[in-house]
């Protein structure tokens, strides 16, 4: 049976499968859009009706207009933040994976590993950027550190549980064949822990991007974060606004990119089609 | 079939297993059985009397606490190559094809792939899945799937092949269909084949010699020939000696109903 989409459509039977995937994944966007443009509307509707003050809850209209007027200022601070949320999100995963391979790769280096990332990992990460930005600086560099420290830990958790997930069999049948350690992380482990990883990098990216924002709160002169706040400081709650408007849809497009991502190195996986939850 | 020179030995292999409550259990007690080259034996018992335990010892994939496995002559204590190995479940790679699951072996032994690739397409024939080369495992049955893992424990044409109850997972059709596809296979290919199951019928169907164990702790309660004729088929069930075997068995597992 084919999974229902969101508005059980009924379509004709005669239509090709590749078709009628398409226009069952058009209505589930659909559904979503007019969720999305209701709620837009009731939030309009509430300022212009509830006479609610512009520097305490502006209408969505008014945003988009601010937002268009300082159209000239937001790229470079646009910029600024992705390769922060980029950097600092492949950081985590080149340095993630690595460690999830020693951490895999003996007991004693898992003994020897494993409780002291958990005890950093309980170590929040918002009070731990300033001490980053003490150590590495007021640049770029800094925000990258902070959103990869951010991150890090479910690209960890992830790829340890995938690597752990290989059954037994195949690890026994692997060593009867005699090949090295090297080869059955390479041929074996990692395939199989893909999927485990790319929901681990799924979390990791929205975690990255309030890495980012948080050291831009921190201390910068550039970035969405910084943004926000100059604005607040300067009452302009509309561009508050629009700033976390942009910082959500940067968050969507990244997280979409993972998921396209996943699509292309593991298309005999199936992920749950669910949409971001964070 | 069997030549009567024996390939696999294992001699008085006890197996003790600490549970986690910290107690010792003995699971295997001072087992010892020959195969025969080119034997079909079958090891049936019960759930639980470590018959899949035996079968890892014998590949050495598991260390016995005591006695001695000997392949070919000769002390075996690592894993070999010689000796191939089918599980319970298919456990195919689900991103390789089929074709790239049977040449998995290949590839782990650092051979040559091309030099392998005329064999593998012939064992995918050989199991009647010709065709299905290039599909991904998740688009194949249950039943299809062990066939492709068949093929995959035959493509380094191993000697002797071990299976530990490969058609638990499946269906009775399939899983009858599958049994004289494998003593086709096993006749054709000249391999002696240890075959653990717990279905009375497939051990006696299948093997030149059932050995039976009793449960808690494991040994070997008796080692019985099979008469039936080769080339064996599923309709031998409604013989007398099959029947004559059969109830040999039960009663060897103390499942004869109305014994005194």
């Amino acid at each position: 049976m084919q999974k229902k989409s969101a508005l059980s459509l009924d379509l004709p039977t005669g239509l090709p499968e590749g078709i009628r995937h398409i226009l069952r994944r058009a209505a589930d966007s659909t559904a979503a859009a007019i969720a999305f443009a209701g709620l837009i509307l009731i939030w309009e509707l509430a300022c212009r009706w509830g006479s609610v003050p512009v520097w305490l809850l502006p209408a969505p209209s008014l945003i988009l207009g601010e937002l268009w007027k300082s159209r000239g200022i937001i790229p470079p601070h646009l910029v600024a933040t992705t390769i922060e949320v980029v950097g600092g999100f492949g950081l985590a995963v080149l340095a993630g994976i690595p460690l999830s391979i020693v951490i895999c790769s003996s007991i004693v280096a898992r003994k020897l590993t494993y409780p002291v990332l958990l005890v950093l990992q309980s170590v929040p990460k918002v009070a731990l950027a300033p001490i980053i930005l003490l150590w590495v600086g007021y640049g770029t560099g800094s925000k990258i550190l902070i959103a990869a420290v951010t991150a890090f830990f479910p690209i960890i958790v992830n790829t340890t549980a995938g690597m752990d997930v290989v059954p037994a069999e195949l690890l026994q049948l692997s060593r009867s064949l005699g090949s090295s350690a090297l080869k059955v992380f390479w041929k074996v482990r990692i395939p199989f822990a893909m999927p485990y990883v790319f929901s681990g990098m799924k979390v990791a990216m929205a975690l990255a991007l309030i890495g980012a924002v948080v050291g831009e709160f921190v201390g910068s002169d550039k970035g969405l974060g910084y943004l926000i706040l100059t604005f607040l400081s300067t009452n302009d709650t509309a561009m508050v606004f629009a700033g976390m408007a942009l910082l959500s849809v940067l968050g969507v497009i990244l997280f979409y990119a993972v998921c396209a991502a996943e699509r292309f190195f593991c298309p005999w996986y199936r992920s749950s089609e669910s949409d971001p939850i964070i | 079939m069997s030549s009567g020179r024996s390939i696999l030995e294992l001699s008085h292999i006890s197996v003790r297993f600490r549970t986690q409550s910290g107690k010792s259990v003995l699971a295997l007690d001072d087992v010892s059985a020959t195969i025969g080259q080119n034997e079909f034996v079958t090891i049936l018992g019960p759930s639980g009397c470590g018959k899949s335990t035996l079968l890892k010892i014998a590949s050495q994939v598991l260390e016995a606490s005591a006695g001695e496995v000997r392949f070919e002559g000769h002390p075996l204590r690592t894993p070999t190559a010689r000796i191939g190995l089918v599980f319970q479940q298919p456990i195919l790679m689900p991103w390789r094809t089929v074709l790239q699951n049977v040449l998995f072996p290949i590839e782990m032994m650092g051979r040559r792939i091309s030099d392998h690739e005329r064999e593998a397409r012939a064992l995918i024939e050989l199991v009647g899945l010709e065709g299905f080369e290039n599909v991904l495992p998740g688009e194949l049955s249950g039943g299809m799937q062990q066939r492709v893992a068949i093929c995959r424990a035959l493509v380094y044409d191993p000697k002797v092949l071990l299976m530990d109850e490969p058609f638990a997972a499946l269906d009775a059709i399939t899983r009858e269909e599958l049994g004289m596809e494998l003593l086709r296979i096993w006749s054709e290919r000249r391999k002696t084949v240890v075959f653990v199951t717990h279905s009375i019928q497939e051990s006696v169907l299948l093997s030149d010699r059932v050995l039976v164990m009793t449960a808690r702790p494991g040994r070997v309660a008796s080692s019985i020939k099979i008469e039936l004729p080769r080339p064996r088929h599923v309709g031998m069930v409604s013989t007398p000696e099959y029947a004559a075997h059969a109830e040999e068995i039960r009663a060897l597992i103390g499942l004869t109903h109305g014994s005194a």
